[in-house]
């Protein structure tokens, strides 16, 4: 039941803020405004925002479950503390696979956004090889690694953040009023949906024990989501004010579609170098992914996790090569989405409350 | 402890040429022709033998033999005194003895076979002065280079850090060369565990002749497979001192007119030392158009492979007629054309620097005008790269230290390879492998990265800006000395609450 | 070891096999013109213009047309590939022209490609043409330029002062969005060079056959969007007149009830200066303001025209349908759109003439 890692294989708290928007936002701010405009119109920012505060109460709830036992510093360690080995290792199985099928959709839809955008002709599986050997290369340099390529990913694209400057020219800010003209459950509705881009903060239940100074790393945590939604926020108000909703609700890619307006001197139709750039921003995402999930296998079954890592790649590579249409692409994206909505909103308050009756019973009889 | 064993072993090592007998390795010696051994003053006299092409004959004649033709035959222990150098050994060790002589001592005997002998140094030193350096010139600041006598070297450093904390640990490296190896570091204030980790490499250092510094930066450095240099290799004095009272650890051997420092961090590779004879806004300034510089060239041939074989689109409107007008004879794919170009220039390069400098600079003429104009004329390659590629070979030579040009100019390569098979998005995967190898990459056991990762504000001072003096208050973290401050007092602040006109 | 040699030799031989389709500079031809007519029979004819510049020489630029005739966009580009060396790509696309009559039915069809494909950029411009688009895009300019640019720059030019904005972006802007027209340009061949003829007026995307002259464009923008530059001439008599220059001009829209029983005022405030003034003595401060007080009467009329000329079409091209709806609480946008031909709409005008140029 070793838990603590090497010392030198920690990060400081402060990476924390990192890690957050590092595996929050992905391939899902490309395009998510059509989602929620379809639901709550031109209020959708305020979705942005419910669903954003949502998300820093339930990191609140996983930093309560993470602390409260002796030595429950993972989700693993959590699992078999309440439900002993048995079913505790069932729920981590599925954990296991709820990651590896994360990874499958980003990076799958990254590809699709290269078919369409930049090379409709290209080979799938070449890409997909490319990618996963990059993948390997950086889930076998460890946490600390991957920690950093979340920070420097995150550099890389910030300038892309500041494009949002461009469409602001032609935007008509009267289109975000009348403020609060959809119903409450419209909003609610769109705030489930818009929760799913904010998936990925639950990684935080297998990368706890890697952190120094775990306790003071809530702070950094919560300014991480925050983070994460003002971008999303940032975006979602410029494209109400950009596009007109009927538009907005065909559009695939939203923010993609920003970048064709970016009128710099030296380069035109930006959105080549937005999607090549937006590479820094998805691998990450990816490698966290696969890392979690090899992570948990090793806790689980104690195998290498070098092996393991092998074995979700290969997994990722032939489901990925299977899934070859749009259509399956947002058959699968949708699926994900669900069982995304399962374990976010369902299944974390479960744990939750679980591990507070069982604790107050045991307490009872010492 | 493991250094000293690992000492042992050497020594294991060097008695492999040690003839356990005194008179087998006489033999050995008089095998030589330039080994000499006589009777003096007269034939009941002391047997003198040394190597003829080790000693300084100058100093044999006035100091030895000068002394010993005036005083009358005495025990060895007594001619001690009577001989007026220092460092007299009087020994029957036969390594020892056996070092000595290979080092330029007499070894005086008082007859033929004894055993006891006296060893006078008396060392010929054959080594050329101080001179400008030349791979790091500066325009301002001194003009002093090390040179290949280590003692030389020894005394540049220590006239420009005088305190006892200064210490230099001696090795001998090579199982043939036995060559001096120097660990230089300031007691106090480097990090121990960097200079245990340093004496464990070098102990582990297993090749028979060592004649450079680099031979042992390539033993040493954390990946020996990277083409990213991990340890900085300096020519300027000036150089390595201030580095060392930052914590940071030197390495120097006996004759190479090179040091080597450690840990770096990549940013350390684009800073040159004349960063710091400016003014912090200007020398700020130069290290950021230096890593553009590199940016640049990396990326620009890359960039034009990737942009006119699949992304018209990108091109900027008044930019396109000129480049399809360029592009239009050129029979060649854009690939094979920038690598027939990127090669030329190499080859350029290579030439060059084989070549006496006057020659050289007749190689840069013959490349850069006719060979260039010649080939555009033929329609060879285009104009337009024909000006990124010379762009980017002179913007790889402001790289300040040598060894991190040379892979700068080879990383080109990859990167043209990538563009071709998938355009901008080949460029940023070849980019992301590279970025996942420094993420990995150790100097001497800190992160390369620093202070991008791990993140370190303070670094910031001195990495990709260099801020003035009074805000260098405390020594780089990544080098976790022991003694992190710098300035002691604190700077005064009188001129921050002055009015206009007080 | 060994397995490793194996996966690099392995790697190497997919490199070598599945490159992507390349499209190198000079092995395609750069579409910069397209322009569309019909031609009866449900059928359109595509013309482009791709320029090939002459290599060897920088600036040495041919033009070539390229026309097919087919039933939609896509087709005609397919067909245009039997006769061109290269491939003809649309990356670099600078204007789309339609002719009127092509216009008049409708151009959702026609510029559906444009807006799904993603090669295509956002920053294209669209214009009808007086006649056929392609007697447009054959002629034969003087170039300086490529002629993509040439006619980008001439639109570009123009939306500083007399167009407004009238890119792919805008156009789908207000043809996809409710309560709100779309205008585009109107091109005509004058005297061997292409002129803007005025603003043409949509319904949706079909073109009404009625456009704002080009001299009148500027009040269409004082309506439309708050700008700082172009001139407008007013003519008080066949004789005289008055030239301002517009320095900075606000719109504001005020919607009053919109559910029930909708009133519009515009206000418009002009701050112009005066270049040159006909039968008027400029030294005496009174006069200054009659004629701000005369120039008020005159545009404003001209505005009111304008607008009431919008009601009796039942198109709205400055967007008021758009506005009302974002400031009223649960919009009912029937209840607006049959009002809108008849609601009363007041244009309020306020001139301040602040500059007389360099004398008084």
């Amino acid at each position: 039941m070793e838990v603590k890692p090497n010392e030198t294989k920690q990060i400081s708290a402060f990476f924390v803020f990192f890690l957050m928007p590092g595996m929050q936002i992905g391939v899902g701010i490309l395009g998510f405004e059509q989602v929620i405009a379809k639901e709550a119109g031109h209020d959708a920012w305020i979705s942005v925002i419910i669903s954003g505060l949502i998300i820093n109460a339930f990191i609140w709830m996983c930093y309560k479950l993470l602390g409260r036992g002796p030595n429950t510093f993972d989700l693993v360690a959590i699992h078999q503390d309440l439900f002993g080995k048995w079913i505790g290792n069932t729920f981590n199985i599925l954990f296991i696979l709820y990651f590896i099928i994360i990874s499958i959709t980003i990076i799958r839809t990254y590809i699709e956004v290269i078919q369409v955008w930049m090379f409709p002709g290209i080979n799938v599986l070449m890409l997909l090889t490319i990618i996963l050997v990059l993948v390997y290369s950086f889930v076998t340099g460890g946490f600390r690694v991957l920690t950093g390529f979340s920070l420097i990913g995150l550099v890389i694209v910030a300038p892309l953040f500041l494009l949002i400057f461009f469409p602001l020219k032609h935007a008509h800010f009267g289109n975000l009023g009348p403020v609060l003209d959809h119903s409450f459950l419209e909003i609610m509705v769109a705030c489930k949906k818009m929760t799913l881009n904010y998936v990925g903060f639950e990684l935080l239940l297998i990368y706890y024990p890697f952190i120094k100074k775990r306790e003071l790393s809530q702070k950094w945590a919560q300014f991480g989501v925050l983070f994460t939604m003002s971008i999303y926020l940032v975006s979602m108000i410029v494209s109400t004010a950009y596009y007109h909703q009927e538009q907005l609700k065909g559009l695939i890619w939203a923010t993609l579609t920003f970048w064709k307006v970016v009128d710099l001197p030296f380069v035109e139709r930006f959105e080549y170098v937005g999607i090549t750039l937006w590479l820094f921003k998805v691998l990450p995402n990816i490698c966290l992914g696969v890392w979690a999930a090899s992570r948990t296998m090793k806790r689980v079954f104690g195998v290498k996790q070098k092996k393991m890592v092998v074995f979700i790649l290969s997994v990722i590579l032939v489901s990925g090569l299977l899934l070859d249409t749009h259509n399956e692409i947002y058959w699968f994206n949708t699926l994900v989405s669900r069982i995304g909505f399962f374990i976010i909103f369902l299944y974390i308050p479960f744990i939750f409350i679980w591990q507070s009756i069982v604790y107050k019973v045991r307490s009872h009889k010492p | 402890m493991r250094f000293f064993k690992g000492m042992k072993g050497k020594d294991a090592a060097a008695s492999q040429c040690t003839s356990n007998d005194f008179q087998d390795l006489f033999k050995k010696f008089e095998a030589s022709k330039d080994f000499l051994t006589f009777q003096f003053p007269d034939e009941d006299g002391y047997t003198i033998s040394y190597f003829n092409s080790l000693v300084n004959a100058q100093q044999v004649h006035e100091q030895v033999l000068a002394v010993l033709s005036t005083h009358q035959k005495k025990p060895l222990q007594q001619l001690k005194g009577d001989i007026t150098m220092e460092d007299i050994k009087e020994t029957k060790d036969i390594k020892v003895i056996q070092r000595l002589i290979l080092s330029g001592s007499i070894m005086i005997q008082y007859k033929t076979g004894d055993e006891t002998c006296l060893l006078i140094p008396c060392a010929l030193d054959v080594k050329r002065k101080t001179s400008i350096p030349e791979s790091e010139y500066t325009v301002a600041g001194p003009k002093e280079a090390f040179v290949e006598s280590l003692d030389t070297n020894l005394n540049l450093i220590r006239n420009r850090l005088p305190i006892p904390d200064l210490q230099a640990k001696e090795f001998r490296v090579g199982s043939i060369s036995q060559t001096r190896l120097v660990v230089l570091y300031i007691d106090g204030i480097v990090n121990q565990q960097i200079v245990d980790t340093v004496t464990q490499r070098i102990g582990d250092i297993e090749y028979d002749t060592i004649v450079d510094i680099s031979f042992v930066g390539q033993m040493i450095t954390d990946n020996r497979n990277s083409m990213f240099p991990q340890l900085i290799d300096t020519e300027r004095p000036d150089h390595l001192a201030s580095v060392l009272s930052e914590g940071k650890i030197g390495i120097m051997l006996d004759g190479s007119p090179h040091a080597l420092v450690g840990p770096n961090t990549i940013i350390s590779f684009f800073s040159s030392f004349e960063d710091y004879f400016q003014i912090w806004n200007l020398g700020t300034s130069f290290r950021l158009i230096r890593l553009f510089a590199v940016l640049f060239s990396i990326f620009s041939s890359p960039l034009y492979v990737a942009v006119i074989t699949y992304h018209y689109q990108v091109i900027p409107t008044n930019l396109l007629p000129l480049l399809i007008s360029s592009r239009g004879v050129i029979p060649f794919p854009p690939i094979l054309e920038a690598i027939v170009l990127e090669g030329t220039i190499e080859l350029l390069r290579e030439a060059a620097v084989r070549l006496p400098a006057k020659v050289g600079s007749t190689i840069g003429i013959v490349g850069g005008i006719v060979i260039g104009t010649a080939a555009v004329e033929a329609g060879f390659v285009s104009n337009v790269l024909l000006m990124l590629v010379a762009l980017a070979a002179l913007a790889s030579f402001t790289m300040p230290i040598y060894q991190i040009s040379n892979t700068i100019r080879l990383i080109r390569f990859p990167f043209l390879l990538a563009a071709q098979l998938y355009g901008l998005f080949g460029l940023a995967l070849c980019s992301a492998f590279i970025l996942c190898h420094l993420l990995k990459l150790k100097s001497l056991g800190s992160p390369y990265m620093e202070p991008l990762y791990p993140m370190r504000f303070d670094d910031f001072k001195d990495s990709l800006i260099r801020l003035p003096f009074s805000k260098q208050i405390k020594r780089p973290r990544f080098l976790r000395t022991e003694n992190p401050i710098r300035i002691k007092k604190k700077a005064e602040t009188q001129n921050t609450q002055s009015d206009i006109d007080e | 070891m060994k397995v490793k040699m194996l996966l690099i030799a392995l790697g190497c031989f997919f490199l070598t096999a599945c490159g992507v389709e390349k499209q190198i500079l000079e092995d395609i031809l750069i579409a910069e013109i397209v322009g569309y007519d019909d031609v009866g029979d449900n059928k359109i004819k595509g013309t482009v213009v791709v320029s090939v510049p002459q290599p060897g020489k920088e600036g040495n630029i041919k033009k070539e047309v390229y026309e097919a005739v087919s039933h939609d966009v896509k087709a005609a580009r397919q067909q245009e590939n039997a006769e061109t060396p290269f491939p003809v790509v649309g990356g670099r696309l600078t204007v789309i022209f339609y002719g009127d009559i092509l216009a008049r039915k409708g151009l959702n069809d026609y510029v559906d490609t444009y807006r799904r494909d993603p090669i295509v950029g956002r920053d294209l411009y669209l214009a009808i043409v007086h006649g056929k688009a392609e007697d447009l895009v054959k002629m034969e300019t003087k170039l300086i330029k490529t002629p993509g640019v040439q006619v980008n720059e001439l639109i570009k030019q123009n939306i500083r002062t007399n167009l407004p904005q009238v890119d792919l972006h805008t156009y789908l802007y207000a043809c996809h969005g409710k309560g709100i027209d779309p205008t585009l340009p109107l091109m005509e061949v004058a005297d061997g060079r292409i002129r803007i003829k005025g603003i043409a007026l949509f319904k949706k995307d079909k073109y009404i056959d009625k456009y704002i002259p080009y001299e009148d464009g500027f009040l269409y923008k004082v309506l439309n969007e708050n700008f700082k530059l172009g001139s407008y001439e007013i003519k008080w008599s066949d004789k005289n007149s008055t030239d301002i220059s517009n320095i900075k001009s606000r719109v504001h829209y005020d919607i009053t009830s919109a559910n029930q029983d909708p009133k519009v005022r515009i206000d418009v405030k002009i701050k112009a200066s005066l270049l040159e003034v006909q039968g008027y003595d400029l030294s005496k401060p009174v006069d200054v303001n009659k004629i701000e007080a005369k120039a008020e009467r005159i545009l404003g009329k001209k505005l009111d025209e304008m607008v009431t000329m919008f009601q009796e079409n039942n198109i709205d091209p400055i967007a008021l349908g758009d506005f009302a709806k974002s400031k009223t609480r649960n919009f009912n946008r029937k209840h607006w759109e049959k009002e809108y031909p008849h609601m009363p709409i007041d244009v309020n005008l306020d001139i301040e003439l602040v500059q007389t140029g360099i004398v008084e």
